[in-house]
């Protein structure tokens, strides 16, 4: 059996020999792949082969390329396989290619965001408005924080997907058009990747990764220029009451102080208000910096890094258990022949006898009339003939043979000489085998004229042309020429 | 590559098919082996003059090694012999007896058949002794049954043909019973029936004691291929259906559909129908001798789009809804983006334009086609409902036809089976959704018609409580 580790990763056997060269390429080339990965190379190579036959050796269709292993074990080989023998492995990786570019590509814009927003809302001014720098920094991460919660909740496909899933279903239909290998391959890459729980997932984990990399940059910036700059903290409302801040503030301060972050007091709070006159101490503008930065840390950075611990682990484990549609005609014929229930015929204790005359058209000629008198024997009746029928004299009947004891019976009262003229009535639906021929051949021993009578229902089935000439044959092996074989319905 | 799995495992079970001559030994083999070119059948006595063996897998390992041998044909002649045999020879057991005979096959040249099966009946580990119950109780099969019995392995009687002949079968199990023959199986070799296959496999678990594990691996694994090919077969009928159901063909159609519209609908319902006949035949290994397929009759109905249906305004208002918010999330992505400045105002317009863009898109076809003057056309309900019929009937065919059936399945027209109670309901959600044609998209509803029809199909057409 294949040894497998408990991260589900696996180590190819390489033994194949690589077409256009005579020796085998990957004897001591191991190359480490997760279930998931084979899985998808093995989707990519069905999507391929859906719209263009992959050509390569005997061996991809039969269970030649290895003798042990489960189905998936077989079809990852296979399309391994043909991969290599395809020279495919561009096409089949452009797609993780591509979408690693893009997810580096999307970090980049996202720090860059980060970085423009926040110097956009702190601005050229010294004074600093903190919680519409809040608002900006932290309001939108906490809406679409919500918004992925209620999507995951509700198992609701475009709110944990958003613009990024309708780009993954816009892009294959797209790659649809182009008659290629890789565009299939690329369709695949992206139906696994993106599809189902596994693209929710990693939806998750690059949403979660995009909104890491803007606040961080967010973070470092604000960090940066509250480092060579002097700003004052204000906050001010229109509708709010003026308590309304100092609560916010004293319940956003109680889990900052926990971290050690220095926060305002209530005085100092009051006292930043817009409108108040009393100037800003160092000490004053030190806590509101570190509360600004705690807050970043505690309620922006902090719960997006633990979901996104939290989707990696979930993209991790709906990747190990992302199955392939065994159900597909694909893999039903795949199965049938890489793992067949069972192999074929092998001769092993041949036929040694002559070969068989092929036998000639069977004419039958018109029989001649019995002649009366005649002793009768029936053969191996089926049990839905009644012997002897009512036409035959039952003095004439010599009973039927059934079994060795009835044979030697009446065998005993066909004395040569005594009867000769003899019938032997026989089922014609059943078979001409052997041991009823040798019954025959007993019975008719000493008999000067032979007589064979093939009984048959008229609500039988008529009987095949293969079984009339069977006892046709018989008859002649027993001497009984043809035209004294005669039908009788009974 | 060595084949260390190999080494290990236990050698394969020697499974021994022997009986009278044309009782259907080969046909057995050929349907376990799901392989109708093993062996050759005829109707005639001797077909298999030689010994053929073929191996059974579970998964990646031989489990049952399947013999065919010749029919025994003079049973009696041959219990004759070897009782003269025993009387000159004075062996000391059954088996050495035959062991004897075998040595000196040369001198009885008219059992040539037989000695083969012998030879082989000695060196198996058990049995399977095919009766034709058609067939009447005669001396010779009581004689088959005490030859065989001398090779000293388990026996096991399995009854053929039993279609329509309780009585018979009745008869020859009490007749198996007279030689302590209990552990009888029913299997017809036409009429096939997996049930019967298992039970055949416990049969040798149940004489087979040491194999028992293998032997139930081998029926897990069969049992497990079995479910996935009729939920295959089930579901490649169900894409059919839906191919069909979903068709439409934008016409012109002031004076009715012209001739050429309609007969290119029913050549994509033929050719969609003659696909789907080759995926199962394929699935179930058969080929295209096995069936003769009439041509379905199709009619021409018209596609009309119910946009005001119950169903249809529940499924746009379900898509209007989630488009809006998948809108909104846009919009709160290119709200983030420019720092906040638009407070939120994207969000709102991104759920405005992502409604409208769903109703567009998905409604596009019929607005231009509406404004052109022209008219759908479309697969009519009556040919849907027998082409389900007809699949249904070939569904259950193919997993009731043993792969030694000789006879051609016939697939007809006039089907008078019932239709699912909820059969028009999901016609119509079929037909109200033709992006589903050629594709398995991930709506939940496409979804819940597929498991529908699929259940139906498995089912027999009974509806699931």
């Amino acid at each position: 059996m294949q040894a497998r580790n408990r991260i589900g990763l696996q180590t190819r056997e390489c033994w194949i020999e690589c077409p256009g060269t005579s020796r085998d390429c990957w004897h001591n080339q191991t190359v480490t792949t997760s279930d998931f990965d084979k899985r998808v190379l093995i989707e990519q190579v069905r999507c391929i082969e859906a719209e263009q036959p992959l050509e390569c050796d005997d061996r991809v269709q039969s269970p030649v390329l290895s003798t042990h292993g489960d189905f998936e074990h077989h079809l990852w080989l296979r399309a391994s396989h043909l991969v290599d023998c395809n020279d495919l492995r561009p096409e089949i990786g452009r797609a993780a290619r591509l979408s690693r570019a893009g997810s580096i590509f999307a970090m980049l814009l996202a720090a860059a965001a980060g970085a423009a927003g926040c110097t956009y809302a702190v601005s050229d001014a010294h004074t600093i408005n903190i919680y519409w720098l809040l608002l900006v920094l932290l309001g939108f991460n906490l809406l679409s924080m919500l918004l992925w919660l209620t999507g995951i909740s509700l198992n609701l496909d475009g709110l944990i997907a958003g613009v990024l899933a309708r780009l993954a279903n816009w892009l294959p239909a797209r790659i649809r058009t182009k008659q290629e290998f890789g565009a299939p391959a690329d369709r695949a890459w992206l139906a696994c990747h993106f599809g189902g729980r596994t693209g929710k997932w990693r939806f998750s984990k690059i949403t979660h990764q995009l909104w890491l990399s803007y606040l961080l940059t967010g973070l470092v910036v604000l960090t940066l220029l509250l480092m060579v700059r002097q700003y004052d903290f204000v906050w001010g409302t229109t509708l709010l009451s003026d308590s309304a801040f100092v609560k916010l503030t004293s319940a956003m301060s109680t889990p900052l102080h926990a971290l050690g972050f220095a926060t305002p007091s209530v005085a100092q709070v009051l006292d930043s208000q817009i409108g108040a006159t009393l100037a800003f101490s160092a000490e004053h503008r030190g806590h509101w910096a570190q509360f600004l930065l705690g807050s970043l840390l505690c309620f922006g950075l902090l719960p997006r890094l633990l979901l996104w611990i939290w989707s990696a682990l979930m993209s991790s484990a709906s990747r190990r258990r992302f199955a392939l549609d065994y159900y597909l005609p694909y893999y039903i014929s795949l199965r049938q022949q890489l793992m067949p229930l069972a192999g074929h015929g092998q001769i092993i204790d041949a036929d040694a006898s002559p070969p068989g005359i092929v036998e000639a058209a069977l004419t039958i000629p018109a029989p001649h009339k019995l002649p009366a008198g005649a002793k009768w024997v029936s053969v191996e009746l089926d049990d839905t003939v009644s012997w002897p029928p009512a036409s035959i004299d039952a003095g004439n009947d010599l009973g039927q043979v059934v079994d060795r004891e009835s044979l030697a019976r009446i065998t005993q009262r066909l004395r040569p000489g005594e009867n000769p003229v003899i019938a032997v009535a026989v089922s014609a639906s059943r078979p001409a085998d052997r041991g009823v021929q040798r019954t025959i051949a007993t019975l008719m021993n000493g008999s000067t004229q032979r007589w064979f009578v093939l009984l048959q229902r008229p609500d039988q089935e008529s009987i095949s042309s293969t079984r009339l000439a069977a006892w046709y044959r018989l008859a002649e092996a027993c001497s009984v020429p043809a035209d004294h074989v005669i039908s009788m319905s009974i | 590559m060595p084949d260390q799995t190999r080494n290990v495992s236990p050698p394969p079970i020697r499974v021994a098919v022997v009986g009278h001559t044309n009782t259907g030994k080969t046909s057995l083999i050929r349907t376990l082996l799901r392989d109708d070119r093993f062996g050759d059948v005829d109707d005639a006595a001797g077909t298999t003059r030689y010994v053929e063996k073929a191996p059974v897998f579970a998964s990646d390992s031989e489990v049952l090694t399947l013999f065919d041998t010749p029919g025994l044909e003079d049973s009696s002649a041959l219990l004759q012999t070897l009782e003269q045999l025993d009387d000159r020879m004075h062996t000391g057991s059954p088996a050495e007896l035959l062991q004897a005979f075998i040595t000196q096959a040369d001198h009885f040249p008219e059992f040539m058949q037989e000695t083969k099966v012998l030879r082989q009946a000695i060196s198996s580990d058990v049995l399977l002794y095919i009766i034709d119950v058609r067939e009447p109780l005669l001396g010779k099969y009581s004689d088959e049954v005490e030859i065989l019995s001398k090779a000293g392995k388990p026996i096991i009687p399995v009854f053929n043909f039993i279609a329509g002949h309780s009585d018979a079968l009745a008869r020859w199990r009490e007749q198996m019973a007279r030689f302590n023959l209990y552990a009888a199986l029913e299997f017809d070799t036409v009429a096939f029936d997996f049930e019967a296959e298992k039970r055949l496999y416990q049969k040798l678990q149940s004489q087979l004691e040491r194999h028992y594990d293998a032997l139930q691996s081998l029926i897990d694994y069969r049992q497990e291929v079995w479910a996935n090919l009729a939920h295959a077969a089930a579901l490649r009928i169900f894409q059919l259906l839906c191919d069909v159901a979903c068709y439409r063909h934008e016409a012109e159609a002031k004076n009715g559909f012209s001739q050429t519209d309609i007969g290119s609908m029913q050549d994509f319902v033929r050719n969609a129908e003659q696909a789907a006949l080759r995926d199962l035949l394929s699935m179930f290994a058969f080929t295209q001798l096995d069936i003769e397929l009439q041509k379905i009759p199709v009619l021409d109905g018209q596609w009309e789009l119910d946009i005001f249906s119950p169903h249809m305004l529940r499924t746009f208002g379900l898509n209007a809804g989630a488009t809006a918010l998948k809108g909104a999330a846009a919009g709160a992505g290119i709200d983030l983006m420019v720092g906040g400045i638009s407070l939120g105002a994207a969000a709102m317009l991104g759920a405005a334009i992502g409604a409208g863009w769903a109703t567009l898109r998905r409604y596009q076809q019929e607005i231009v086609a509406a404004m052109r003057g022209h008219k759908w056309l479309c697969v009519d309900d009556n040919t849907l409902a027998l082409l389900y019929l007809r699949q249904r009937e070939l569904l259950h065919a193919l997993t009731q036809r043993g792969h030694a059936s000789r006879n051609k399945l016939q697939l007809s027209s006039d089907n008078v089976h019932a239709l699912p109670g909820q059969w028009t309901r999901t016609v119509n959600v079929l037909r109200q959704n033709p992006e589903w044609r050629q594709s398995s998209p991930a709506d939940p509803e496409y979804q819940i018609i597929q498991d529908r029809l699929i259940g139906w199909l498995l089912n027999d057409g009974v509806e699931e409580a």
